[in-house]
């Protein structure tokens, strides 16, 4: 009899995958989502921070990651949860009763789909932001450009390692909702700057809330007077959870631009309202 | 081969699973018996790995669960036919299930169509009644072809004729020289399927032993004899060493002697009989009076006795 092997448990947790709805609904979603802010971010926000200066068009391009990295980390959160929740664990763990294994196959495949799609998301973000940006007359960045396919790169690789989170959390809880509200959580802090993100409700609470926060230091030198601080090191993307996943490309996302070295909090609580806390940042605080 | 040696499961203060010993063997049909909470579908949970047991070991054909090589090619597990994603199809979920343990694909189509299932291989598991979640769990079980076989109250959900079939199908198994280990809490069912039986009471032992065996262990088995004489016949059996009661309608219940034994005396006597009926004890009473100190959840009316 041919003993179970790694590859066995592999193959089951690829069918196991793709045999769900709600993973292709999920990663379609994640697609649309990319593409269509991709769109909007090119049009609209694009327009508007060219006139400032300091525009960065890869990054204006990437800043759809904000909403679909959500997407993936539920999907990460599912793979694992769904089968907690469905009572298909036990069947599993019957199939495979070595948890280690299982954990890694399921680990394995995920992160190799949440990497494939995460590559996906990214570059055709680029490519439609890019080709907007160029429609519309606005400068347009090529891959070839410097740190520009490094940037597109980590978007990608960063959706994977969200995914992978979602996956530990999943493991960790075991339940959905607790897994959600965990890894929601830190992609979206009520310190995030960025205007899309949902913290923003309410806007003046926000920046209630900001300016009432005691100066940060700089996440990179510890320094409290250094310039490259913004308000980046505290949202979306590089907030708690993201910063050290984020330095490979966020350098490329035109904060370190000399033009940006406002600094950040500190401008919004001294109501400076013609200064804005970063250069594509919309929020008028 | 399943063996259970000095097995304990505690959860917390409750004891599970009391130091619990037995051995389930190949060719026949083994039921193992229980009221609610006795601890049959814990024992069940502890053989096939999910719990780690506090104390003793089971193991199938000398090893332990986690350590089978392929297991579902060795051990066939019906726990909790709700155990399935509801968002795959029957043919998907038997698909994963296989993969996982490198079965060939053609044994998925054979496995529904073993149970019945390939008109619906198709549909999502949610879609299905509790009796076809119950053959799927069936199939997911036999995927493999394994040499042995457990199944949880396996006719939970079935109608007449998936009873009868399921019934049918424990024979077969069985007959095939695999091991075979179903758990109930309905007797009668047992009487009819079961070859051997192991009934456990508040996660103990309490009776091991062939079903035939088991019933006469427990009462003397009766036989009702009619006959037109009446008076001399009972003489002839209470000489011969029965006793003998009188019932209603000339009836005589006859213990401490087999039906073979009074139709042998009536024939050296002379005596007519009109009607001669082994009556076997019935396993339900067996089973209560067994159980009476080891049922967990008693119902108000039964504790105030």
């Amino acid at each position: 009899m041919t003993p179970v092997r790694f590859h066995h448990v592999l193959r089951s947790e690829w069918t196991k995958l793709r045999s769900l709805r709600s993973t292709v609904c999920t990663l379609l979603a994640a697609g649309v989502l990319a593409i269509g802010l991709s769109v909007l971010f090119a049009n609209g926000a694009g327009r508007r921070l060219d006139a400032q200066g300091g525009f960065d068009p890869t990054a204006v391009s990437l800043q759809s990651f904000i909403l679909v990295q959500l997407a993936i980390s539920v999907l990460g959160v599912l793979v694992v949860t769904s089968e907690y929740g469905t009572g298909m664990i036990r069947t599993s763990l019957t199939a495979v009763p070595r948890r280690g294994r299982l954990l890694a196959a399921k680990a394995l495949v995920f992160g190799a789909v949440a990497l494939v799609c995460g590559q996906v998301v990214a570059f055709t973000s680029f490519l439609v932001g890019q080709a907007i940006l160029n429609r519309t007359g606005l400068r347009d960045a090529a891959l070839g450009e410097p740190g520009v396919l490094r940037a597109v790169i980590g978007c990608g690789l960063y959706l994977a390692m969200i995914g992978l989170l979602g996956v530990a959390v999943g493991v960790l809880t075991r339940t959905t909702a607790g897994a959600i509200m965990i890894r929601w959580r830190p992609l979206c802090s009520s310190r995030c700057s960025h205007p899309l993100c949902p913290s923003h409700g309410p806007n003046r609470w926000a920046r209630s809330v900001r300016s009432a926060r005691a100066p940060r230091s700089c996440p990179w030198c510890r320094n409290r007077a250094c310039s490259r601080r913004g308000p980046d090191s505290a949202c979306c993307a590089c907030g708690s959870s993201a910063s050290w996943a984020l330095p490979p490309w966020s350098s490329s996302a035109g904060t370190h631009d000399g033009e940006a070295r406002s600094d950040g909090l500190g401008t919004a609580r001294g109501h400076e309202p013609a200064v804005r806390c970063r250069p594509e940042c919309t929020c008028r605080t | 081969m399943i063996e259970v040696r000095n097995l304990s499961k505690r959860y917390g203060s409750t004891v599970a699973v009391d130091d619990l010993s037995f051995t389930v063997p190949p060719g026949v049909v083994t039921g193992f018996l229980g009221p609610n909470g006795a601890g049959k579908t814990t024992t069940m949970r502890l053989i096939t790995g999910l719990d780690a047991p506090t104390r003793g070991t089971a193991l199938i054909g000398g090893r332990r669960y986690r350590e089978l090589a392929a297991p579902m090619r060795e051990v066939g597990a019906l726990l909790d036919a709700g155990a399935v994603h509801g968002g795959r199809t029957a043919r998907d979920h038997l698909l994963c299930l296989a993969r996982s343990n490198g079965i060939g694909t053609a044994r998925v189509h054979e496995a529904l169509l073993l149970v019945g299932l390939e008109s619906v291989a198709r549909r999502r598991v949610r879609t299905f009644s509790l009796g076809m979640r119950q053959r799927l769990g069936i199939a997911a079980a036999l995927l493999g072809d394994p040499g042995v076989l457990i199944f949880d109250e396996p006719i939970n959900g079935l109608d007449p004729e998936g009873v009868r079939w399921m019934r049918e199908l424990m024979r077969r198994l069985a007959a095939e020289g695999r091991t075979v280990l179903v758990s109930s809490h309905l007797i009668s069912e047992m009487a009819l399927t079961a070859d051997h039986l192991i009934v456990i009471g508040r996660g103990r032992l309490i009776a091991d032993s062939p079903v035939e065996t088991f019933l006469r262990d427990q009462e003397g088995g009766m036989v009702l004899v009619r006959t037109p004489d009446t008076d001399s016949f009972v003489g002839v059996l209470e000489s011969a060493g029965a006793t003998v009661r009188r019932a209603a309608g000339g009836l005589l219940q006859v213990s401490g002697m087999d039906a073979l034994g009074i139709g042998t005396l009536a024939a050296a006597s002379g005596v007519v009989l009109s009607e001669l009926t082994p009556k076997r004890a019935s396993l339900e009473d067996a089973f209560i009076r067994l159980t009476d100190g080891g049922v967990e959840y008693v119902a108000g009316e039964a504790a105030a006795r």
